[in-house]
């Protein structure tokens, strides 16, 4: 893919990829914060925003008025990028070619564009029973994280891995502040966050560019910019002299372990390519050592995987286990960090990482959504974004780099959800 | 000979061939994409657990098996299949639902010769005690995965409150004593009843030249002359089996899923039903719906509510369902809003922007090359053509989908579902 990038004043950008390779043109719109304790305001925020807005004062007015034009698609969510919080808008629309009538692109921006800058306002502030509503989903969404065990797991190992830090704090922040947010303190930090956010305007399909940047512009203009605040790298996090341990129980089938490694390396750094190399002999693929022994080989468990945050410098291993196959699986899991560590995989292991990296990267490129993300988070990295580049680099990756970013890796924290898989009962 | 079938404006076109093995191939050719997509699928799910056999035999089978035997095809003699996939830089996958096992590829290199792998190893079973019992370890932590998800469980539990007959109550692996029964002959057994040509369908989506996939097939795979199966599935009654499963697990969460069963439709009327439904089930309960508005303003519901129609040979039934704060509320409330609806009846306005939603999902989903195999190959394998979809959405009245609201819903049969924490 290619993005070309059209700067609309201070950390404000469009990236457009002009294509007739989708039937749908897509928006995006992505505001970096920093991740703190105003999370669970920036995961409520764009709830609210979608409920309605000054001219469609009723949130089915909006959804009528999006199915009309062949079911345009308008969501907004946070993610969680290092230590920033993302604050996503997101648009598709077919393309008219497709669709009988008139082009539905332009009255679904101006929709965007309502819902991002003119939303209801009431008592100085977001209409208040929607704000109050709204708390009560996020705070059962953020409760629902709880029924997803393998997702639960993650979060606590990065817990207690990170506590204190940035990086800690859950995507769509915690319960306990829930409660300060009104009305008014989210129609402030909303204006704040439109002013001086970071912000990058995606789009992808058969646009014209010059199209493209009056519409950005437009959308722009409303925002009321203002010097924005450069975003922060995150924090460093260094392992602690021993390993912590972490042991928690609940009644469930299969228990859940999850390792927390630093890597000693960022993804700006030069020798990046070479971590990445290393994740995947480790645990990125099913070819890995990692799904070959814990599962293949050992019959442990049904996943067993390995990913790297390069924004803050670490690497997590996932496994899905019987509770008493505990120590034999963790001691799978740091033989096989031991054996890449000393060079022992086999030329075929770098050929299949290479190529199955290679493949991600080009495949990224035959989805809107996907490319959008990919091309936004290496620039957040600071990494290439050309493909070629990216796959010479991992081709230029020698059996030596590779076993010595694996050799930078320290055990730092290990959590353990234990189930009670036991019994092999029957099902119930 | 190829044939072509199109979707007139939305400018896709797939190449169709029954090849002289009986095998049915189809190609969705994508210039400009990257990613080669080819699928290799059987008649065959969790649902196919009795059938008359070769030589009039009546063969019962292990909850699990069709599963089961999606696992064990990747082992070969000489190793794991899918490491020889990887060698090749393709990612190798598959899947068994209620009605159809399916083994996949994706890559941007070497498609040939990962086809060509694909057409063999599927054909090509090995099957030990040894290999058989590693299996089982593997495939009970797959299985205690689902045990332990609440989806997953309130959805189950729902089928086994839907029917009282139908093998679609039982679950598509198994469970963890089903499996213990699994041995090679009862997989082999299975591979010689299902994996014959005639009862399987190869799917290709990509920038791949139609002619080249067909010889490349053709080559593949023999003739064979194998009599075609006979499925046994038992008569299942109209009424439900049960009309509340409840269920506590350590949940954050309570969840509830609501089904209302369904007439299965005739195979003349199958893809219309599809259609219709789909669009009832927006009209009804989508996120432009006066249910919807309702119970999300009374707190019952959130975003992640959702309404679809599920439904395959001999079942059909509309789900819905999501999180909420109060299960039995929201099942007690949505019958309620429902029979309100019914007593009203349709208002075409909100049908049509049903109507143009769905269309404008369906041009969406041909963004998706491997989406769109998919989605062809699971109607493919009912003898439905999902290009007939659209010609079908543009031209659908608001009186066949207000005709199918009283049939589905005025003397409901319905079951409820709920997981809450423990």
């Amino acid at each position: 893919m290619a993005f070309i990038e059209t700067s609309l004043g201070p950390s404000a950008s469009l990236f457009l990829w002009s294509t007739p390779k989708f039937k749908t043109t897509t928006v995006r719109v992505l505001l970096r914060t920093p991740l703190g304790p105003a999370a669970s305001a920036g995961a409520l925020l764009p709830m609210v925003l979608q409920r309605g807005t000054r001219q469609l004062r009723e949130t089915i007015e909006l959804a009528r008025r999006l199915d009309m034009l062949y079911g345009a698609e308008l969501k907004a969510d946070v993610l969680k990028m290092g230590e920033e919080q993302v604050i996503a808008f997101h648009l598709e629309v077919a393309h008219s070619a497709f669709v009988p009538g008139e082009d539905p692109l332009p009255e679904a921006l101006r929709l965007l564009a309502d819902v991002l800058t003119a939303p209801l306002l009431m008592q100085d502030g977001l209409r208040p029973d929607w704000v109050d509503q709204e708390r009560e989903n996020l705070r059962r969404r953020i409760q629902g994280i709880y029924s997803d065990k393998a997702h639960y797991a993650q979060l606590r190992l990065i817990e207690e891995m990170c506590k204190g830090e940035a990086y800690a704090t859950p995507r769509l922040g915690r319960l306990e502040d829930l409660d300060a947010h009104t009305g008014p303190s989210l129609w402030r930090r909303w204006q704040e966050i439109l002013r001086t956010a970071p912000v990058d305007i995606y789009m992808v399909g058969e646009i014209e560019p010059a199209v493209a940047e009056d519409h950005a512009r437009e959308l722009l203009e409303r925002f009321g910019r203002r010097a924005a605040q450069p975003s922060a790298p995150a924090s460093p996090h260094a392992a602690p002299q021993h390993p912590r341990e972490v042991r928690e129980h609940q009644a469930i089938s299969q228990g859940k372990l999850a390792i927390g490694f630093t890597t000693g390396l960022r993804a700006s750094d030069p020798g990046y390519p070479a971590l990445a190399m290393m994740n995947g002999i480790y645990g990125g693929f099913s070819h890995s050592r990692l799904f070959q022994e814990v599962r293949e080989r050992h019959s442990l468990a049904y996943y067993a995987q390995s990913q790297i945050d390069g924004l803050k410098g670490l690497c997590f291993v996932h496994l899905g286990i019987a509770s008493p196959s505990r120590e034999a699986a963790q001691e799978l899991v740091l033989q096989q960090l031991a054996a890449v560590q000393r060079g022992e995989f086999t030329a075929q292991e770098m050929q299949d990482t290479l190529s199955g990296i290679a493949s991600q990267i080009l495949q990224s490129a035959d989805a809107p959504s996907e490319a959008i993300m990919t091309d936004f988070e290496l620039r957040a990295a600071g990494r290439p974004t050309e493909p070629e580049e990216r796959r010479a680099a991992l081709a230029a990756v020698s059996r030596e780099e590779i076993a010595a970013a694996a050799a930078d890796l320290r055990l730092d924290t290990i959590y353990f959800l234990e189930g009670e898989g036991e019994t092999d009962g029957d099902a119930p | 000979m190829a044939t072509l079938l199109e979707a007139g404006a939305l400018r896709e076109t797939i190449h169709y061939e029954r090849q002289p093995s009986g095998l049915a191939c189809y190609v969705l050719p994508k210039s400009g994409f990257a990613t080669r997509y080819a699928s290799l699928s059987t008649r065959y799910g969790s649902c196919d657990q009795t059938f008359w056999g070769a030589g009039g035999t009546l063969h019962e089978t292990p909850a699990g098996i069709a599963h089961f035997l999606e696992h064990k095809l990747f082992e070969e003699e000489d190793g794991n299949v899918s490491e020889r996939f990887s060698a090749l830089g393709a990612m190798a996958n598959a899947f068994t639902n209620y009605g159809q096992t399916s083994y996949l590829f994706s890559t941007t290199d070497n498609f040939p010769a990962a086809l060509d792998l694909l057409l063999h190893f599927v054909q090509r079973p090995y099957f030990t005690e040894e290999n058989v019992a590693k299996e089982q370890g593997i495939i009970a932590e797959e299985l205690r995965m689902y045990l332990d998800d609440p989806r997953s469980v309130v959805f189950q539990n729902l089928l086994q409150g839907l029917y009282q007959s139908h093998p679609v109550r039982v679950e598509i692996g198994g469970t963890l004593e089903s499996i213990r029964k699994i041995g090679p002959g009862e997989l082999l057994l299975c591979h010689q009843a299902f994996y014959h040509p005639g009862n399987m369908v190869l799917m290709v989506a990509g920038d791949v030249d139609p002619d080249a996939v067909f010889a490349a097939a053709r080559d593949a795979v023999a003739p064979a002359g194998t009599a075609p199966v006979r499925r046994v599935y038992p008569e299942e009654p109209r009424t439900v089996a049960q009309a509340l499963q409840r269920r506590q697990m350590a949940v954050g969460v309570p969840l509830v899923a609501i089904g209302y069963k369904d007439d299965p439709a005739p195979q003349s009327d199958a893809l219309r039903r599809e259609v219709t439904m789909e669009i009832l089930n927006d009209v009804l309960f989508g996120p432009a719906s006066e249910i919807n508005r309702t119970l999300y303003e009374e707190g019952l519901i959130g975003q992640q509510f959702s309404a679809s129609y599920f439904s395959g040979d001999g079942y059909a039934a509309s789900v819905l369902g999501g999180p909420t704060r109060d299960p039995d509320r929201l099942a007690a409330r949505v019958e309620e809003l429902l029979q309100d609806a019914v007593a009203q009846g349709l208002d075409p306005a909100s049908v049509e922007r049903s109507r143009r939603r769905s269309l404008g999902e369906f041009v969406a989903l041909f963004n998706a090359p491997e989406a769109v195999a998919h989605a062809f190959t699971e109607y493919a394998l009912r003898d439905l053509d999902l290009l007939a979809v659209y010609p079908l959405l543009q031209g659908i009245t608001a009186d066949e989908v207000g005709e199918r609201l009283r049939e589905q819903f005025s003397a409901p049969r319905r079951a409820v579902s709920i997981v809450e924490p423990a």
